[in-house]
């Protein structure tokens, strides 16, 4: 836990410290969610309203209208779905590889795991230029490698079904790393003379694995967890540089890796829709959603502090 | 058997670098393909044929996007940002994650709670306030605007990141100081901050990668060629439907080499310096 030793400091020291990051966060933090919740209050919906003085307030409107559509609960559903399946696959890979980056009999360690965690440091538009020649559904390596041998190669980012599978081994690839990383750095400050008890015991890989290293990852993993489901939730520029949200296969129907922020890009800024308000009582509620999860994370941190100190 | 040091058997090794194997080839193969793919001519990519190496390999899509596009000055243009973007971060954060790690003061509880709670708003809608702001201070197409965002969005998040790290360094050295007439400045500058040096590498990479890897913002409020960012030129290529895959693979490397370069150098600070501070909250 902190010191605190040496506060009560005088107020203009703090100021001196904590001024600059205050004033950035007022501009780039709190204005933007005034003037949202501001514009969803507001008809700014519609090209011909967009110019200032064409719009009123309307007050509640928006809301009404946004959570009474049945194509906001479908994204947002989809979301959902998208990022609890990504978290998993996260964890599940990047404990694999955390076992057995930490395994005693592997030797050179050090570069498996530089290995390993370069699609991290590939930027994410990078990254989305590359999948999207390999997902190329003539000239990709993908469907190459799936007709040599002679399985069906399907058209990935024009298939509804297959677009989604595509987005979120796309972002496997690019997250698993970090994944890798922080778990082993929880493994490694796991006494090894547990296991080695356990194995007297006569237990097996899975009950250890249980038994002890689950547990004890808990206070590295969860907090990993919370967050990783924060940003999947947000995701927006691999996904977007990747398939615009598309394919869509019914018109004003949203596309089958529209994620959340992509419709809401789409609905307000993309220029077909400008609905502007709208898009801004969605930001509003959205804002309260991740509210509740980050809440959930602070908790989770708070209650797992102390465990590794 | 997880983490025993006892013999392993033969299977159990087999096993684990069949595991290793596999996720080196998936890891690394995207990124091989680019490499070889950039090193091919114009049309041979578009071959329905899976061909790992290029036969007639040649560094035409590297002369040309390095001669014929403004390439290197978009990269310029992406480096400035980015490397602004650190130095801003450095300069606004450290001190205010240090003070909330150490100072005591009314209203330091609730400022924290207010600036978790604001970073839970999805920055991406900020979009249109953003562009309003920029218009304000007169800072629409040009590059200190993006600073400004990129710097600012990711304050809170830094500032929780250093906190957490400032708190697990023991307080009695600046005591010390403190009591030998060091001013709080001093003892943050001079002791402090050489302490906290995994946590601010750390800090500036996530800054360096918030201005490097952002697209959007970047291609909402630059319009002038000669002021894009790398990926808002490299994406102004495309035309309708085709997608020049040469020139974007030779593009991808020049640009993603100085960043991997970066991110392995750091890579050591990247555990110890993040899992400190975001697991400590």
């Amino acid at each position: 836990m902190a010191h605190k030793k040496p506060g009560g400091a005088q107020w203009w020291i703090v100021a001196a410290f904590i001024g600059p990051a205050m004033l950035a966060i007022l501009i780039v933090n709190v204005y933007p969610i005034l003037y949202n919740f501001y514009m969803s209050l507001t008809n700014r919906n519609g090209p011909r309203r967009f110019p200032e003085g064409m719009y009123e307030v309307v007050g509640f409107d928006n809301y009404i209208r946004l959570l009474t559509q049945s194509e906001f609960y479908a994204v947002f559903g989809k979301t959902v779905l998208y990022a609890v399946i990504c978290v998993f696959f996260f964890f599940v890979v990047g404990l694999s590889l955390a076992l057995v980056l930490n395994h005693p009999a592997i030797k050179g360690k050090y570069f498996w795991r530089t290995l390993l965690i370069l699609p991290w440091a590939v930027p994410t538009w990078i990254t989305a230029m590359i999948w999207r020649f390999l997902f190329h559904g003539q000239f990709g390596p993908i469907n190459q490698i799936l007709r040599s041998l002679g399985l069906p190669a399907p058209n990935w980012l024009s298939d509804s079904f297959w677009a989604f599978v595509a987005i979120t081994i796309v972002n496997i690839w690019m997250t698993f790393p970090f994944f890798m990383l922080i778990l082993l750095g929880g493994l490694q400050a796991i006494p090894t003379d547990i296991y080695e008890a356990a194995e007297m015991d006569g237990a097996s890989f899975w009950q250890g694995l249980f038994a002890i290293t689950l547990p004890l990852l808990r206070p590295v993993a969860l907090p990993a967890i919370i967050l990783s489901l924060i940003t999947t939730f947000q995701m927006f520029n691999t996904v977007w540089l990747m398939t615009r949200g598309g394919p869509r296969t019914l018109p004003g129907q949203p596309g089958a890796t529209e994620l959340l922020l992509i419709w809401a890009y789409n609905q307000g800024f993309a220029g077909q829709g400008q609905r502007f308000a709208l898009v801004s009582a969605f930001a509003i509620v959205v804002f309260f959603f991740l509210l509740g999860l980050t809440l959930l994370y602070n908790r989770v941190t708070n209650v797992t502090k102390g465990a590794y100190e | 058997m997880i983490g025993s040091s006892r013999q392993t058997s033969r299977v159990t090794l087999v096993l684990l670098y069949a595991i290793l194997i596999v996720a080196i080839l998936f890891a690394a193969f995207p990124i091989y393909f680019v490499a070889q793919a950039s090193l091919r001519p114009g049309q041979s990519l578009y071959s329905t044929q899976l061909q790992l190496l290029p036969n007639d390999a040649t560094l035409a899509n590297y002369r040309y996007v390095t001669t014929q596009l403004p390439l290197l000055r978009w990269i310029g243009n992406s480096l400035f940002v980015a490397g602004m973007t650190t130095i801003v971060t450095l300069v606004i954060t450290l001190s205010a994650g240090y003070a909330f790690s150490r100072f005591k003061f009314r209203g330091r509880t609730q400022m924290l709670g207010g600036m978790l709670a604001l970073q839970a708003f999805p920055g991406l809608l900020s979009l249109f306030a953003f562009y309003l702001i920029l218009l304000n201070l007169n800072l629409l197409n040009n590059l200190w605007g993006l600073v400004l965002i990129y710097a600012s969005g990711a304050t809170v998040f830094n500032i929780f990141n250093l906190k957490g790290y400032f708190d697990t360094l023991p307080a009695d050295l600046e005591e010390a100081a403190l009591i030998d007439g060091a001013t709080p400045f001093q003892a943050f500058f001079l002791i402090m901050l050489p302490l906290a040096r995994p946590a601010i590498a750390v800090t500036a990479l996530f800054g360096f990668l918030a201005g490097f890897n952002d697209y959007i913002m970047a291609q909402t409020m630059l319009f002038d060629e000669q002021l894009y960012t790398a990926p808002v030129g490299i994406f102004s290529l495309q035309d309708g439907y085709r997608t020049p895959w040469g020139w974007f693979a030779a593009s991808a490397l020049i640009v993603s080499l100085p960043v991997t370069l970066l991110f392995l150098y750091l890579q050591r600070n990247l555990v110890s310096g993040l899992a400190s501070g975001a697991v400590k909250g």
